[in-house]
């Protein structure tokens, strides 16, 4: 290691030390200090030599984290960029944290989020065992492009020796073209869920080989689920860790790993947890964990959901969830989510996040129509928009089928309340963006509503 | 009236909406949707409008193999003054050239004389807007590619944004009725003059789909983005 390293990670792990005794989040400072003494600072600081990355685009933050605490549970030391800060100077800033002031690496394991546009840059740098990636959907507009273009930047970032870990039921990313070792996990329809047919958004209508249309056999949503070529037989590929079924008297999950039953503990009743505990738990096993040491510490996992809160007051259940911006596929699987469900409900979208994306330049409408609104079913008293560009969303809603009469534009927080009758027995899911500052207007509106309703 | 919509199964960037808008305004045409593994309406039969919207560049470049048989049969009907609209990144295989930064050329049908660089590694996204007989059409623009060769068949003047190039405020590219646009953002559900100015083109009655929404959304728009100063003040 160089001088200009050796001074890059003293100056950087100096002011990790300091920003956490002003009590600073130091997730992505201290790894811009150590870019700018050291260009190539990623490179050349030694690593942890059992290293893990992960990207998707959606539940690499939860997968990672599930990694990351079982690790913890079985005794061993890691570092993670686990708050999600993915990109060059997150992943600086996680190894900096298992590094010591003359840059000596003092923990077992990294287990590193990627981007999924950095994976190009950063991955071979990372130099990591195994790659997983969860999913892969059009995000973004502006950044991401399209799906397509997301895969080859991660194609050119995977380096020979890397084990990839894919999801066979993502019928996109699972048939990655590198001569890689892969192994796949898939997620059967073990909670009985409904096929979601016609999305707006769709990636792999015809096969890749002979260019036939694609047979779903069983199509989740999206390009996502079980499916055949009827004139060259290309399908899903075989998947060694395939979660099959429920045991209700377990409370398990039931993964079929090379021919042999495991049961995952439930964590969440929710397809995408159990796709995150799968890959998760698939990972692991690659990297030699043992399978009933991985189940006894994923039965003490806790997901610590900073996109989910529920609250009661008097007749209402008042839920905020995140529906990220101008990420239509994120946003339609929460309508999907709201539209199952059977009770009476009035939806808040808040949507006020122009300034705090950086960028008002950015503030493009395409998302708006690739939402799924139909998903809602018509199984809602009121949508409540307040937003800056809410007038935006109206013409695409419409198109979608829905009610023009259930549609509300709240100038003021106080039109919200009086969209709410406070004697209906109801849920209220509050929607909003991701970054810190919509998460925090979200609560305010939480508490508005919980004052309100209090009386 | 006959409009073909080619290979809607993969426009990308909500652009499907567009297309779904567009057959709600001429609700009295017929709208024949050619998929990908069909011989296009336009082979045997002759449409008034063809229109193809923006798809992932490994679309693209399948759909551009997939026209060049038919190749000729579009030209003759561009020369016979049939409407034709082209959106955003399809322009990349309609001219004679798509230079690839750091990969090979691309394939090009040559129908349009102008020529496309595709750089993937500088992505842009902006919001753009001008005016076409003194309204505001808001659009946005985003993508790899930029357009060179269209200084003496320009269709507008960007009044930001940027047009054919990022380098040139002279946007679109016309031809008898072919209109290559490389903006998007849903125009037609979203410049509501713009939209009544097609369907009169086209003697169709000029009421438009939800066109109260339509035009609170757009009036909306034009004051946010004068609060933004995307659009300047004094324009």
């Amino acid at each position: 290691m160089g001088f200009k390293t050796k001074a890059a990670i003293f100056l950087a792990k100096t002011s990790k030390i300091l920003m956490k005794l002003l009590n600073k989040r130091a997730t992505q400072l201290p790894g811009k200090i150590a870019h700018k003494v050291d260009s190539n600072i990623l490179r050349n600081m030694k690593k942890p030599l059992n290293t893990i990355a992960v990207t998707g685009t959606n539940g690499k933050t939860t997968t990672v984290n599930m990694i990351a605490d079982i690790i913890d549970h079985l005794d061993n030391t890691y570092i993670s960029n686990r708050l999600g800060s993915n990109t060059y100077h997150g992943l600086v800033s996680a190894i900096l944290d298992g590094t010591t002031l003359t840059g000596r690496v003092n923990v077992d394991y990294a287990i590193y989020e990627v981007d999924e546009l950095w994976s190009t840059n950063v991955l071979s740098q990372l130099e990591p065992k195994t790659f997983s990636i969860t999913n892969l959907f059009q995000d973004s507009f502006e950044r991401n492009a399209n799906i397509y273009y997301v895969l080859e930047r991660i194609k050119k970032g995977i380096t020979k020796d890397v084990k990839l870990i894919l999801n066979a039921t993502d019928s996109i990313s699972s048939f990655i073209d590198v001569p890689n070792e892969k192994v796949y996990f898939s997620v059967d329809n073990i909670f009985g869920e409904d096929e979601v047919k016609n999305s707006i958004v769709q990636d792999l209508v015809y096969c890749p080989n002979c260019e036939e249309e694609i047979v779903w056999d069983f199509q989740r949503y999206h390009h996502i689920g079980n499916y055949h070529c009827e004139k060259c037989g290309f399908t899903k590929p075989k998947a060694k860790y395939s979660a099959y079924g429920i045991d209700e008297e377990k409370n398990s999950i039931m993964l079929m790993e090379d021919e042999e039953t495991v049961f995952l503990p439930i964590i969440q009743r929710s397809i995408e947890t159990v796709y995150n505990q799968v890959c998760a738990y698939a990972t692991l096993r690659e990297n030699g964990f043992d399978s009933d040491q991985i189940i006894v510490a994923m039965k003490l996992l806790k997901i610590i959901d900073t996109r989910f809160e529920t609250v009661e007051v008097n007749s209402k259940k008042i839920i905020r969830m995140v529906a990220k911006g101008y990420n239509p596929v994120a946003n339609s699987r929460v309508l999907d989510f709201i539209g199952k469900s059977e009770n009476k409900k009035t939806i808040i979208y808040l949507f006020d996040n122009i300034e705090s994306n950086g960028s008002v330049d950015a503030r493009t409408t395409g998302w708006n129509y690739s939402i799924d609104y139909d998903l809602l079913r018509d199984n809602f008293d009121k949508f409540i928009f307040k937003s800056r560009t809410a007038e935006d969303f109206i013409v695409p809603m419409l198109m979608r089928g829905i009610d023009k009469n259930k549609i509300v534009i709240a100038k003021e927080m106080s039109d919200i309340i009086k969209n709410i009758d406070i004697q209906t027995e109801e849920d209220i899911y509050i929607l909003h963006d991701i970054e810190p500052v919509n998460v925090l207007q979200a609560k305010e509106v939480m508490k508005f509503i919980q004052d309100y309703v209090r009386g | 009236m006959v409009i073909e919509v080619l290979y809607k199964e993969f426009y990308i960037y909500g652009e499907k909406g567009n297309v779904d808008y567009l057959e709600l305004m001429f609700k009295d045409a017929q709208f024949i949707h050619t998929k990908y593994n069909e011989t296009p309406y336009f082979v045997n039969n002759r449409p008034d409008m063809i229109i193809i919207e923006p798809m992932a560049e490994f679309n693209l470049d399948r759909v551009a193999k997939k026209l060049e048989p038919h190749k000729q049969r579009l030209i003759e009907l561009i020369e016979e003054d049939v409407y034709f609209f082209a959106f955003n990144n399809v322009l990349d295989i309609l001219g004679t050239e798509l230079k690839i930064k750091g990969e090979e050329d691309g394939f090009t049908l040559g129908i349009f004389n102008y020529h496309s660089i595709r750089d993937y590694d500088n992505r842009y996204a902006k919001l753009i807007y001008t005016k076409i007989d003194s309204h505001y059409v808001l659009a946005s623009k985003m993508g790899f590619s930029n357009y060179y060769g269209n200084k003496h068949c320009y269709i507008y003047k960007t009044l930001k944004g940027g047009g054919f190039n990022n380098k040139s405020d002279l946007g679109g590219f016309r031809y008898k009725n072919s209109f290559l646009i490389e903006a998007l953002g849903n125009i037609f559900m979203y410049n509501p003059y713009l939209s009544k100015k097609l369907l009169d083109t086209f003697g169709f009655d000029t009421k438009l789909p939800f066109e109260q929404d339509v035009f609170e959304s757009y009036n909306k728009k034009i004051s946010e983005w004068k609060r933004d100063g995307i659009i300047k003040q004094a324009e």
